[in-house]
């Protein structure tokens, strides 16, 4: 099958174009609110200009991260930090628990200790 | 941005159980004592190193001098109420004041006697470095070391002449 040529039809449309009138009227304050829109426009554009933070954390998670290198750093970096967090805290809680016993078993061996 | 959020997630997710793996494993030995019968005892066996014999004897001598300390205890107690009733219906010093206060003296003195007894017998139950360590502790954490006396210090401004 022969497609049209398409500059005969571009020479038609502009013909088509040329001839075409409308009697319909713009409404009221068109031309402003033409303004109006493009004055918004370019405001949005200029406040999308600077990223949020969260926009550049997405960006990151969306570019960088799957990286292997970054990827395994990150996994890695976040494993150690839950692993220090926890021995930290272990370490604190027996130290907690063995400074109650320690004055219990003192309390139990001297009627002399303070109640409180 | 799925990639990336998928692992964010399992790095999350890793450092969690990280967290919850080595917070288990640190706490072991507290909640092992916290179960045990005697949560005191079982603390001590583990800060003065104590085998499981040693900590069987303890365990009697806490239990026997416990028995003791309680009678002594119920004793000085009586001697307070009676002293608090002859203060009561006195208008000066009187001999029955005098000999309960001394009576009560005594009933403490012996108190003190026998913790300190007892603590010797704990010590001496341990291996040796650390029965010297055990006592020492002992001493400076119970009412055998009164050291803070209000008239015997140089700074006290009321006492001076």
């Amino acid at each position: 099958m022969k497609t049209a040529d398409p500059s005969k039809n571009d020479e038609k449309l502009r013909k088509v174009l040329k001839e075409w009138r409308t009697d319909a009227s713009l409404p009221p304050g068109f031309q402003e609110a033409v303004w109006r829109r493009i004055e918004q426009a370019e405001r949005t554009q200029t406040t999308t200009a600077k990223p949020s933070v969260w926009a550049v954390v997405a960006d990151w998670i969306e570019t960088m991260l799957p990286r292997p290198a970054i990827a395994a750093s990150c996994l890695v970096a976040l494993l150690v930090i839950g692993a220090a967090t926890g021995w930290a805290q272990a370490r604190h809680e027996t130290q907690r628990v063995g400074d109650q016993l320690s004055v219990s078993y003192i309390r139990s061996v001297d009627p002399y200790q303070p109640n409180s | 941005m799925r990639r990336g959020l998928l692992i964010l997630g399992l790095g999350l997710a890793g450092a969690v159980i990280a967290y919850c793996c080595f917070y288990l494993a640190g706490t072991a030995t507290p909640r092992e004592w916290l179960r045990s019968q005697q949560p005191e005892l079982a603390w001590l066996k583990h800060e003065f190193n104590v085998s499981d014999s040693e900590l069987s004897r303890i365990s009697q001598l806490h239990g026997a001098y416990l028995s003791l300390c309680k009678e002594r205890c119920r004793q000085i107690e009586n001697l307070n109420n009676k002293l608090t009733k002859a203060i009561g219906s006195a208008a000066q010093v009187t001999p029955e004041i005098e000999k309960l206060l001394d009576e009560r003296g005594r009933m403490r003195t012996e108190c003190q006697a026998e913790m300190l007894k007892h603590f010797f017998a704990v010590s001496q139950t341990m291996p040796p470095e650390q029965g010297k360590r055990y006592l020492a502790w002992a001493q400076e954490h119970t009412c055998l070391s009164e050291r803070v006396m209000n008239h015997g210090s140089a700074s006290d401004a009321s006492h001076r002449e």
